[in-house]
């Protein structure tokens, strides 16, 4: 008998998770990994009533299936995963975000689709709300997500030889955003994520990747460009729990005026993960004095036999870049702006990622 | 009118003086050369020539067909019909070659109150001056010297040479680190680019390009100065006796 059921989650008991929040310490101000990002701000933003409920996001095409929590096909798979996949035990947030969420949804790919990959939009939203992912054995699906000031939980789970690409779209917003993100990726699946960010008063991306599966692929890569007293952090950590995995993190931030960016990648690789290829690389540039970049790369190796490699940058314009660029007659702005725009353009993939971080379409598979 | 005229040119770097008193004309339809040991200047009068920073003009002049370079930035200097390959050609990833060219082709367009030219038309001529060179057109699609090998970077100079059709070309020992099928390749875009309207300076260390593009003049930079200028016989006398002899005779 449950006292008081979860709003979006009635199986599970809020009393309950209240409990497991009070035995936990909440995350300390000034200390990883919230040392350069309010966390105050984050939680008095879930304190403070959100918006008003979005739709939940059509459906598009076949070979997935979209609904809440309760709804056929999706309430078993909800029962076993809403707040497994995101650790509970240590993930206050997240508990938080199940307490006070205004609305909960499933994002669930058919078994099998041998058609065309199906694509699903998750649509901005300033709410509180928590969704779930599962991609189905052998299964592909597309996800578009776009995030505006609200405060999103996603648990994500990849059933051996499901294959995910999420685009992850983060246009300006003035509200203070919090995004975490948990994905589960079982053997030989393969999940790509591509984050495209700009200025946002505070924005918080908390990404876990736990790879569970031998064999299994993942591939992140983001890009930002923040303007004005924006604030970005990027929290991302890639778990090698399966031996013969391969991941691949790329990041390239352009930060201006009195901007702040903040990046901290982990790569943690266990003792039964063996034949792990796993790579992080971020890289900088300031174009303002105000400007800054906190950057922390690390690497936590437990096993033998890896390849591992990490590395991070941050530094001003290339004078001999613009140098050259203006001997060719490229003004000296323009030269610039060619420079920066094609240092977004090496980790962008997509169009939509192009036009949020402001760069020329047409420099889409430039590489 | 000469094309391009160095006199008295006195150019310091920090506080060291590099360049004391360079003279040197150079006229439509001539190509010279420059030649020296290391560090006797040569980079230093390429690099004022085309306006990097940090080179400071201390007395002289550098005038292009009339107009004083002294005060002008560097694109200003392109528009004037300046054109300097580097040395080095630096790297630029995620800007295709192709983007590149065709905005600094659109720049100088623009300056002269030209329309840009259309994509379409800009790649029809890019592929034609590519074939032409003998150049892969896969060339036009990666990052600007983007894991390019020195050869290739080398070509690229001079491809960027005939899109822009310069009045003067300054050649920074774009003939080092090439194997003798690139050396062919970057003469005969030379040759190709060379008319009598025109006018090409090599600088180099050595005479092995000059056996495909012969210069009119020869000269000797020593110690900051030019010591000695000839014919095209003057590089063979260097190629096979060194710098040694001018040394003596310039001794400071």
């Amino acid at each position: 008998m449950i006292s008081q059921p979860v709003k979006i989650a009635p199986w599970l008991d809020a009393k309950q998770i209240e409990q497991t929040i009070k035995n936990t310490r909440l995350p300390q101000p000034r200390k990883d990994p919230w040392k350069y990002t309010s966390v105050k701000q984050v939680l008095e933003r879930l304190d403070n009533p959100f918006d008003e409920t979005n739709e939940l996001p059509a459906q598009n095409g076949s070979g997935v299936i979209i609904g809440d929590f309760g709804a056929p096909k999706i309430s078993s798979l909800a029962r076993k995963h809403v707040n497994q996949i995101a650790n509970n035990s240590n993930n206050v947030l997240a508990s938080l975000n199940l307490l006070r969420a205004q609305q909960g949804y499933a994002i669930v790919s058919s078994e099998c689709s041998d058609s065309a990959t199906p694509v699903a939009q998750i649509p901005a939203s300033d709410s509180c709300e928590r969704i779930l992912i599962v991609v189905q054995e052998h299964a592909n699906l597309e996800i578009i997500e776009h995030t505006s000031g609200g405060n999103r939980v996603i648990e994500c789970l990849i059933l051996p030889g499901g294959q995910l690409v999420h685009r992850r779209i983060q246009p300006v917003t003035t509200h203070v955003e919090y995004n975490s993100l948990t994905v589960n990726v079982m053997e030989n699946s393969s999940y790509k994520m591509m984050q495209y960010s700009v200025g946002a008063r505070l924005r918080r991306n908390d990404i876990v990747i736990n790879i569970e599966g031998e064999g299994a692929k993942v591939d992140v890569t983001g890009g930002w460009k923040l303007a004005d007293t924006s604030h970005l952090d990027t929290q991302l950590a890639v778990n090698h729990r399966a031996k013969g995995a391969t991941s691949q993190q790329k990041f390239h931030g352009v930060v201006g005026d009195s901007a702040r960016a903040i990046f901290n990648g982990r790569i943690y690789i266990a003792r039964n993960a063996p034949k792990t290829d796993a790579h992080l690389q971020n890289k900088n540039i300031a174009t303002s004095d105000g400007a800054a970049i906190f950057t922390k790369p690390e690497l936590e190796i437990y096993a033998d036999d890896v390849a591992c490699s990490h590395g991070a940058t941050s530094g001003q314009l290339d004078e001999q870049q613009i140098f050259y660029l203006r001997t060719r007659g490229i003004p000296d702005d323009r030269s610039r702006e060619l420079i920066l725009d094609g240092f977004l353009a090496e980790i962008v993939e997509h169009e939509e990622g192009a036009r949020v971080l402001g760069i020329e379409p047409r420099k889409v598979g430039g590489r | 009118m000469s094309l391009l005229e160095v006199s008295d040119l006195h150019v310091r770097v920090a506080d060291r003086e590099i360049l004391n008193g360079v003279n040197l004309e150079v006229n439509p339809g001539e190509i010279h050369a420059i030649m020296g040991p290391n560090g006797s200047g040569k980079s230093t009068l390429t690099n004022t020539i085309a306006g990097q920073e940090g080179y400071i003009v201390e007395n002289g002049d550098l005038r292009l067909n009339g107009t004083n370079l002294v005060e002008l930035e560097p694109e200003e200097r392109s528009y004037a019909g300046l054109f300097l390959a580097f040395q080095y050609p630096v790297e630029i990833p995620g800007v295709t070659n192709m983007e590149f060219l065709k905005t600094a082709v659109d720049s100088h367009r623009k300056q002269r109150g030209e329309t840009a030219l259309s994509s379409v038309e800009f790649i029809k001529n890019m592929r034609a001056l590519v074939t032409k060179l003998d150049f892969n057109p896969e060339f036009l699609k990666r990052g600007v010297n983007e894991s390019f090998s020195g050869g290739e970077k080398k070509r690229n100079e001079i491809l960027q040479m005939l899109c822009l059709d310069p009045k003067v070309a300054l050649l920074d020992e774009t003939d080092s680190g090439l194997d003798i099928d690139a050396l062919q390749v970057v003469a005969k875009g030379i040759n190709e680019f060379r008319n009598s309207n025109n006018a090409v300076v090599l600088v180099t260390h050595y005479q092995r390009l000059l056996n495909h593009v012969v210069p009119d003049y020869v000269h000797v930079l020593l110690n900051g100065t030019i010591v000695k200028s000839g014919d095209a016989s003057l590089a063979l006398d260097l190629e096979r006796n060194g710098y040694a002899w001018l040394e003596q005779d310039n001794s400071p």
